[in-house]
């Protein structure tokens, strides 16, 4: 039997209890109520089919009627959807179908929000849940800035030290200039063609 | 005539007119501990076997669906949310005790709006001809008495353009495996029985009964004799679970 059913009898269930940790999770799924969403991930060559029925989704990899919204994409670009924003501008994310079902769609995992000391005080009383999430608030921010400070440590190095790949402003001119190029060798080819045409008219 | 004609209740030869109250016998008596039992037995592996079904369904909104010895509801549920409240499913199931628990699990589930219950024997089902657009019959096609006729009471009812999923215990295609299933069928399943919902014979059958069942390619033969078409079926670990299916056109 292939690991598929089985890797998304997982994540269908995390993302059915990940759904239940945010209250207002259900108020944000009625307008999806009976709705079907497609997202395709291109470079995985993988579709999965997002059914919504109430407060459960039912996840699956075929799906033989016609999805009411379809989202496809990188996986890059789907995944970093709420940070980029632009992506969808810049046409690497293609939207089709109900468009009102896409943005509830997005709206749902964009909008949580999980009382996550609330979750813990059940189970470890409320001092030590406010203990504990304040320390991983903390360590996510220490993590966020050495992780900032190393790319940057990276980036100046290879770039500055070593001069093995471009800065960014290196990179803007280069593609520039071969915008230019292609533009001009556009140009010429129109030229040719014109040419060609009324050389074989005479 | 038909009381001297014998078939097999697990190892045993019976009645004909008998197999359908002893069958019955075996669910009143688990249908309690169905679910729980269902996991333990298979580890929780047939909750991916019936996703594979719900895949290969291609059951869509609006749609009208048989969930056939449908016991406890796991397929219906799942087909309740797929076919939406524009569609339709029935959950049927010959044995009361098992349509109870079923209904009360999916009415605790909140799926009530387009679920109906129907108590019917499959050989003889009670429906119109060309009504459903997909009937699946899971882990039930083995304890029918006449296969043969249930197989063609399901094509009667299916609409043309509709399929047939049979999800079924079957042969292991392995050796190896084979060996290791028939020690655990017939030492661990009864034990496990015993223990966890006091009937060791119940379990004792149901191995059996797995035995006694058509291998995948007479499955598919007697699908194709009833008249379905462009059948197939796909082997789930290694053959344990056979996953067979067949149009009407």
């Amino acid at each position: 039997m292939p690991m598929q059913p089985f890797l998304l009898a997982g994540l269908e269930t995390a993302i059915n209890r990940y759904l239940q940790l945010d209250p207002f999770s259900t108020e944000r799924l009625q307008p999806l109520h009976d709705k079907v969403v497609a997202v395709e991930i291109s470079d995985w060559s993988l579709c999965l089919f997002f059914v919504f029925s109430g407060h459960q989704i039912d996840l699956l990899a075929e799906y033989a009627g016609q999805p009411d919204g379809r989202l496809s994409g990188r996986s890059r670009d789907l995944f970093n959807l709420k940070q980029q924003g632009g992506g969808l501008f810049k046409g690497e994310i293609t939207l089709s179908g109900d468009l009102i079902a896409i943005q509830s769609f997005q709206a749902l995992f964009e909008q949580m929000d999980i009382d996550w000391e609330w979750h813990l005080s059940k189970w470890v009383g409320e001092l030590a849940a406010h203990q504990m999430v304040l320390g991983a608030r903390h360590l996510f921010s220490f993590a966020q800035a050495s992780l900032g400070s190393v790319q940057s440590d990276v980036m100046e190095f290879l770039q500055e030290e070593k001069q093995i790949v471009p800065s960014r402003q290196q990179y803007q001119a280069f593609e520039a200039s071969v915008q230019e190029i292609t533009q001009q060798t556009n140009q010429l080819q129109l030229r040719l063609q014109r040419l060609e045409q009324r050389l074989q008219s005479r | 005539m038909d009381e001297q004609k014998t078939t097999h209740f697990g190892f045993q030869q019976v009645a004909v007119a008998e197999k359908a109250a002893k069958v019955a016998d075996v669910f009143h008596s688990v249908a309690q501990k169905y679910d729980i039992m269902n996991d333990l037995m298979s580890m929780g592996i047939h909750r991916l076997w019936k996703r594979v079904t719900i895949e290969k369904s291609g059951v869509r909104k609006g749609q009208r669906v048989l969930d056939l010895a449908g016991g406890t509801g796991d397929l219906t549920a799942k087909f309740s949310r797929l076919v939406g409240p524009s569609g339709q499913v029935i959950l049927s199931d010959i044995n009361d005790s098992m349509l109870n628990v079923g209904r009360d699990k999916l009415t605790d589930l909140g799926l009530v709006d387009n679920i109906d219950y129907v108590q019917a024997n499959a050989e003889c089902l009670p429906f119109p001809d060309n009504h459903f657009d997909c009937i699946t019959i899971a882990f039930g096609l083995r304890n029918v008495t006449d296969k043969d006729a249930a197989l063609a009471s399901m094509f009667r009812v299916l609409k043309p353009g509709g399929r047939l999923l049979v999800l079924e215990f079957s042969k292991p295609i392995l050796p190896l495996l084979s060996k290791v299933y028939d020690t655990y069928s017939f030492r661990v399943l009864p034990f496990m029985g015993k223990l966890v919902a006091n009937d060791a014979e119940s379990y004792r059958y149901l191995a059996e009964s797995i035995r006694m069942h058509p291998d995948q390619e007479t499955l598919k033969q007697m699908m194709e004799q009833v008249g379905f078409e462009r059948c197939d079926y796909d082997n789930l670990t290694g053959g344990i679970v056979a996953l067979h299916r067949g149009f009407k056109f």
